[in-house]
């Protein structure tokens, strides 16, 4: 009776458990649950992480699925709404998830606001703006572009940690070399498989993993703060390597000739999510002080002065967000939320390009 | 611990009512009760480990309090009256030091403008909760009503992790017999059911609806500066932490019922649909129920309660009350919410006693139309009385819930949209009212619609299916809730603060 009693049990759980699952997918199924980006196979041809090509996605965040939006991914495997013409001239845009733009309408991103306004002498807007990326990607993609375009302008978005995490192993990604700071190497991409495939299809899957971000320190630390004293500030890694520099030397001087182009047609925007925290709020900047400058900070900061020695261009965003804040009270990301930049944020940093852009007299 | 949280549903719990079962089967009743006294101490101590020794010596201390003034062997010596004042004292003192000691000194400070340095006291978890609870153990041990006195089912009865943060307020004469019944220390599959539908059910009014309320309600209550709030803005965020304390408070309340009838104990229900009352008098029959008895049973009463004439009930319950909102909280806020709360009870009464010499009341009340007419306006009467209530209770000084009160009825400067979500989160809170004021409650749906539906299934194999299946459903959206909790960032219970 027992044995009995304990398969009666097991079949109602299994069943409750399993129907209720199904209808949870049938749910997110029918609402915007994030869907249609996932990495695409390695591929010979294009060796870097890329998307599956010619999809298109819903994005949307949060457990309520906020800031829904549909758009297209490129037979490249990158988010624009138009195919990438090998063999073309083009204003090749680099960055992360900030550029690659989820969370904006395509038409209200950086490159199709800069495409827009741009004039005719502008080539062509390629975005391969691919969240995770770091500086290694954009060196090392360089050469695969050039293969395949004729670069006329180079953008290249630099956000805080964007050095350092160009030492993180991640399939499909350039990191730095760890024997030569002046080279970048490749990771694999991974080969996934039919199942792994199909189980990141399901719409429970994708609410988890991409909507409610689900990891494990978050589901198992609830500690909250003491709630007698001030909050404990994180500070980043501070210790920096004496090869740091040397990496950022090469590097302005390497990006240019990966891509073919020469410094003066390089951009460097750099963005800071910190320093934007902190014109939002002014205590967050008192609390960023406390900590001593961090490794990524050292590093990027002689990164952008080894730029401007060799005549790459740099463009600081936190200037024009502040000085657009302070005007208007409007502000330039989805913050708190989500950091990334909303539209207006894009067209900023759109006219500050823009401006950089001119044809000159003597071009 | 949180009990929304991944170490609690995913580690904690399952070891704790696996771990009971296991032990009471092999071990014995006895150490499975200490097992679950064990238990309860690491949840209690999970956050601020320096607090559980205070928590063992009050339980120690209140069990001998009590086990003397049931013998009554003293008497010769000392009064039993005396040991139990003494007894009182002491935890009241404690209470004070802990609760109160920053706020005397902040009032005397602004009073006499004496400089005096606040003490460096953090509040300890729940000491107003076992506090209380202790107190009625005492009060009932002198009068002879206490029948269960296993020191063990004392301290897991002041201890139980399901009740010990934010309660409910328990009675010893409700749990300590249910310790000492040999029924609850094996699984049964009814109990477990119900219990997850009910962890279920608190998860997502905490979760999806109280945690979604905060930030409407924090938008306006944590304005530094209210002098330029909008009317707009004023209305939205009282309303929206009228839904958040209410889904907040019921949620966990919800799920305490539902962690405890996995180990087969119930617990009593502390809200019934309060939004729905349609008087003051009734509203606290539905809000907070365990602490709306205990200060009935153990406040009002000895005070005299409607025993000395109706000049001195009005006193008594506006005194009971004026110290219910000090219980709250060490604020003047917490006590100008208790004074309305008692005010409103002092007019509710005299409205009744009035009412009855109106020429015609009774006759209209007949029609069917004006009494429905008349109840819907007692409803939403009585619920615009208890949200002016609500903005003392959250405000972070009466002044500013003055400017939020005063935006709300006439001096805001604009109706301008108080967010960016604007309409949509208008829409959320119109729906929550929807929720409050127009669903069955979770009793009435677990405990008896759903109850009622397993009960109905005739055959018995069925019927174990059917509640297996239906705990599969709760263990799905618990994951689920647990999940979405993790991806929210972590929120406390507003009775944590209690």
């Amino acid at each position: 009776m027992k044995t009995h009693f304990a398969a009666r049990v097991t079949l109602g759980f299994a069943a409750g458990f399993a129907l209720s699952t199904l209808l949870l997918e049938a749910a997110l199924w029918l609402l915007p649950t994030y869907n249609g980006v996932y990495a695409a196979d390695p591929d010979a041809d294009w060796p870097v992480h890329h998307l599956v090509p010619n999809a298109s996605y819903t994005y949307s965040t949060g457990w309520n699925f906020r800031n829904v939006r549909r758009g297209e991914i490129n037979n490249m495997g990158y988010v624009a709404p138009f195919d990438y013409a090998p063999g073309s001239e083009a204003t090749v845009i680099f960055g992360d998830s900030y550029i690659e733009g989820l969370m904006n309408r395509y038409e209200d991103t950086l490159p199709a606001q800069l495409a827009t306004s741009g004039g005719a002498d502008l080539a062509p807007l390629l975005n391969f703006g691919i969240s995770g990326s770091a500086l290694p990607d954009y060196l090392g993609l360089g050469t695969l572009i050039r293969d395949r375009f004729r670069p006329t302008w180079i953008i290249v978005f630099i956000g805080d940690g964007d050095f350092v995490e160009g030492f993180d192993v991640r399939p499909g990604h350039f990191r730095w070399s760890p024997d030569d700071v002046a080279s970048v190497e490749l990771m694999p991409e991974q080969l996934r498989s039919k199942l792994v495939k199909v189980v990141r299809r399901s719409a429970v899957v994708r609410y988890l993993r991409a909507n409610l971000r689900l990891n494990m320190h978050s589901l198992f630390d609830s500690r909250p703060g003491t709630g007698d004293g001030p909050e404990m500030t994180f500070c980043p890694e501070t210790h920096s390597e004496r090869t740091d520099v040397e990496r950022a030397k090469s590097y302005v001087a390497e990006l240019p000739l990966a891509l073919g182009v020469p410094a003066g047609r390089v951009i460097f925007l750099r963005d800071s999510e910190t320093q934007r925290q902190a014109i939002y709020a002014p205590e967050a900047k008192r609390e960023s002080a406390a900590c001593p400058p961090s490794r990524d900070d050292e590093a990027l900061e002689s990164l952008l002065r080894e730029a401007q020695s060799v005549g790459i261009k740099v463009v600081d965003t936190v200037p024009l967000f502040r000085k657009h804040y302070e005007a208007t009270g409007e502000r330039v990301d989805y913050s708190p939320t989500d950091w990334h930049w909303n539209a207006t944020g894009h067209r900023l940093a759109a006219d500050a390009l823009r401006d950089l852009m001119q044809p000159s007299p003597a071009r | 611990m949180l009990f929304t949280s991944g170490e609690f549903l995913f580690l904690y719990l399952p070891i704790v009512v696996a771990g009971f079962f296991a032990i009471a089967k092999t071990m014995g009743r006895a150490i499975a009760a200490g097992w679950l006294v064990l238990a309860s101490i690491v949840f209690y101590g999970f956050w601020r480990p320096e607090y559980i020794a205070l928590l063992l010596v009050s339980i120690a201390v209140n069990y001998v309090f009590g086990y003397f003034l049931q013998r009554g062997s003293f008497d010769r010596y000392i009064s039993r009256r005396a040991v139990l004042g003494f007894a009182i004292a002491i935890n009241l003192i404690v209470l004070s030091y802990y609760k109160y000691a920053n706020f005397l000194l902040g009032t005397l400070d602004s009073v006499f403008a004496a400089d005096l340095p606040a003490l460096d006291i953090v509040l300890p978890i729940g000491i107003s909760f076992f506090t209380f609870t202790q107190i009625a153990y005492l009060v009932d041990s002198y009068a002879g009503k206490v029948q269960e006195r296993n020191p063990i089912h004392y301290a897991l009865f002041v201890s139980y992790f399901p009740h010990l943060i934010s309660g409910p307020v328990l009675h010893h004469a409700d749990m300590m017999p249910q310790f000492a019944r040999a029924e609850i220390y094996a699984p049964r599959l009814f109990n477990m059911s119900i219990g997850a539908a009910f962890l279920a059910l608190g998860l997502i009014k905490k979760v999806l609806l109280a945690d979604s309320a905060a930030p409407l309600a924090n938008e306006l209550f944590d304005t530094q500066d209210p002098s330029g709030l909008s009317t707009t803005l004023a209305w939205h965020g009282t309303l929206a932490y009228t839904l958040q304390i209410y889904f907040d408070f019921s949620g966990y309340s919800d799920m305490a019922v539902g962690l405890s009838l996995l180990i087969g104990v119930r617990l009593p229900y502390n809200f019934n649909s309060p939004y729905q009352a349609r008087n003051i008098i009734d509203f606290w029959r539905r809000w907070h129920m365990t602490l709306s008895r205990f200060l009935r049973d153990y406040l009002y009463v000895p005070l005299g309660g409607n025993r000395l004439g109706v000049g001195r009930r009005y006193i008594n319950l506006a005194v009971t009350m004026l110290l219910g909102g000090l219980w709250h909280g060490a604020a003047w806020t917490f006590v100008v919410w208790g004074g309305l709360h008692g005010l409103y009870l002092v007019v509710n009464h005299g409205w009744r006693h009035a009412a009855e010499h109106v020429p015609g009341y009774r006759v209209a009340m007949e029609n069917p139309i004006l009494r429905r007419l008349g109840a819907v306006a007692a409803t939403l009467l009585t619920l615009a009385a208890v949200i002016v209530a609500w903005t003392f209770f959250r405000a972070e000084s009466v002044t500013h819930a003055m400017r939020v009160l005063a935006a709300m009825f006439g001096s805001g400067s604009s109706f301008a949209s108080p967010t960016d979500a604007g309409l949509s989160s208008w829409a959320w809170i119109a729906a929550g009212f929807a929720l409050a004021l127009f669903s069955r409650n979770s009793q009435e749906l677990i405990d008896g619609a759903f109850s009622r539906k397993l009960a109905a299934v005739a055959n018995r194999d069925l019927r174990d299916v059917a509640m297996a299946a239906s705990l599969g459903t709760s263990v799905v959206i618990i994951v689920l809730m647990a999940f979405v909790a993790a991806s929210r960032g972590v929120t406390e219970f507003i009775y944590f603060n209690f």
